[in-house]
């Protein structure tokens, strides 16, 4: 799993971006060329539809709604509009729901590491205790 | 006895020494880490000295050891870096705005911080400065961690006037960055720790039926270990989990 998400890392590097007095492209450039993430590949093509005055909704139909949002508002920033308060605010929301994400799945690990335990390891300790007396008792018999 | 110790501490005399030519030649201005070799030394010696077990093995086992840190001293300090990056980088950048809110420049703040300092970490940063300065290639550059922050100075550098904005976002970006990686740390170490108990507990196991003189089939055994290391494959594909939803 990536450290951080990878919606708050482009809304992050797009208003770092503005912060310092440049464009939102050069933003979502920034994020092309430093970071790896599971959104390069939707973030290039989404460019590449806003270039080509393409509908987006397809592209974007599978995404989450923050991402969804952002994107929204980047393609408002790229046709010119003042959009650092929006992404300040969105930022705020996302902060959020990333907690909540990581909150969620840390409470459902013991559950989940529950499961090979049983249905695997467990049988593989009984199959390494048990077998050599079955297999004495059936010899018996 | 005595002609032993004799060679013994000739020996470590000798790869003391080698330690040292290895470190003025990669010219790691690294004081602290000269003595601390010393040390190492002296305890190793200890050890061989009052260990009960065979002196020449240990003694061997720890000059190999010991090798292969001055050898591969670079590689190691990379490894150390690259985990310890975000804090260093969160300490120095508070540094830097504190500095410059002080009413220093940022080129004077950087100096200040890194100049007399024998932290790897700010001898890195003194690196990245200067070939800033002289803009030429360096492989610290190349490296992930430091390509950002090397764009950031590069922008400093093209607008000194919103440098303390600058070191601000990138700052923020870390901290958040960071406090992520901690809670995701969490995480994986439970599923570590869980691992590790369970492959001592069953290797523990296997080790003591075989001191027992209890036969195990082969068929029993080889479903044993498929189910067992199913299951810590399982596990890790758990740890590893699947990408942020948001």
């Amino acid at each position: 799993m990536e450290n951080i998400s990878p919606t708050l890392l482009l809304l992050m590097e797009v208003r770092a971006a503005l912060e310092c007095g440049t464009s939102v492209r050069t933003g979502i450039k920034q994020f092309l060329s430093s970071n790896e993430t599971s959104i390069n590949d939707l973030v290039a093509k989404w460019i590449l539809y806003i270039d080509q005055n393409q509908d987006t909704t397809q592209l974007l139909r599978s995404s989450s709604s923050c991402r969804r949002t952002l994107f929204t508002i980047l393609e408002k920033g790229l046709n010119g509009v003042p959009i650092l308060p929006f992404l300040v605010e969105l930022e705020i929301e996302v902060l959020k729901s990333c907690e909540s994400e990581l909150y969620e799945r840390v409470n459902k690990l013991p559950f989940k590491l529950m499961l090979p335990v049983f249905f695997l390891m467990f049988p593989a300790y009984l199959i390494l205790l048990l077998g050599p007396f079955i297999e004495t008792l059936l010899s018996n018999l | 006895m005595i002609i032993f110790f004799t060679f013994l501490s000739f020996g470590l005399l000798f790869v003391n020494r080698i330690v040292q030519i290895q470190l003025n030649r990669k010219t790691l201005p690294e004081a602290i880490l000269k003595s601390t070799i010393k040390k190492i030394i002296l305890f190793f010696w200890m050890i061989v000295c009052f260990s009960p077990w065979t002196p020449v093995l240990i003694s061997l086992f720890f000059v190999i050891l010991l090798l292969f840190v001055v050898f591969r001293l670079e590689f190691i300090l990379n490894i150390i870096l690259r985990r310890q990056f975000i804090p260093n980088m969160l300490q120095f950048l508070d540094e830097l705005t504190l500095l410059m809110t002080s009413g220093k420049s940022f080129n004077e703040s950087f100096r200040t911080i890194t100049l007399n300092s024998n932290h790897y970490f700010h001898i890195k940063l003194r690196e990245i400065n200067t070939v800033q300065l002289l803009n030429v290639h360096s492989p610290t550059i190349s490296q992930k961690e430091f390509s950002l922050f090397n764009q950031i100075l590069y922008l400093i550098d093209k607008n000194p006037h919103l440098a303390v904005e600058k070191i601000k976002s990138y700052r923020r970006l870390l901290h958040i960055q960071y406090v992520f990686k901690k809670k995701l740390q969490q995480k994986s170490y439970q599923i570590k720790v869980q691992a590790l108990i369970l492959s001592f507990l069953y290797f523990g196991l296997l080790i003591f039926l075989n001191f027992n003189h209890t036969k195990i089939a082969i068929s029993h055994l080889g479903l044993s270990l498929t189910l067992f290391f199913s299951g810590l494959l399982s596990l890790y594909l758990i740890g590893r989990d699947t990408k942020w939803k948001t």
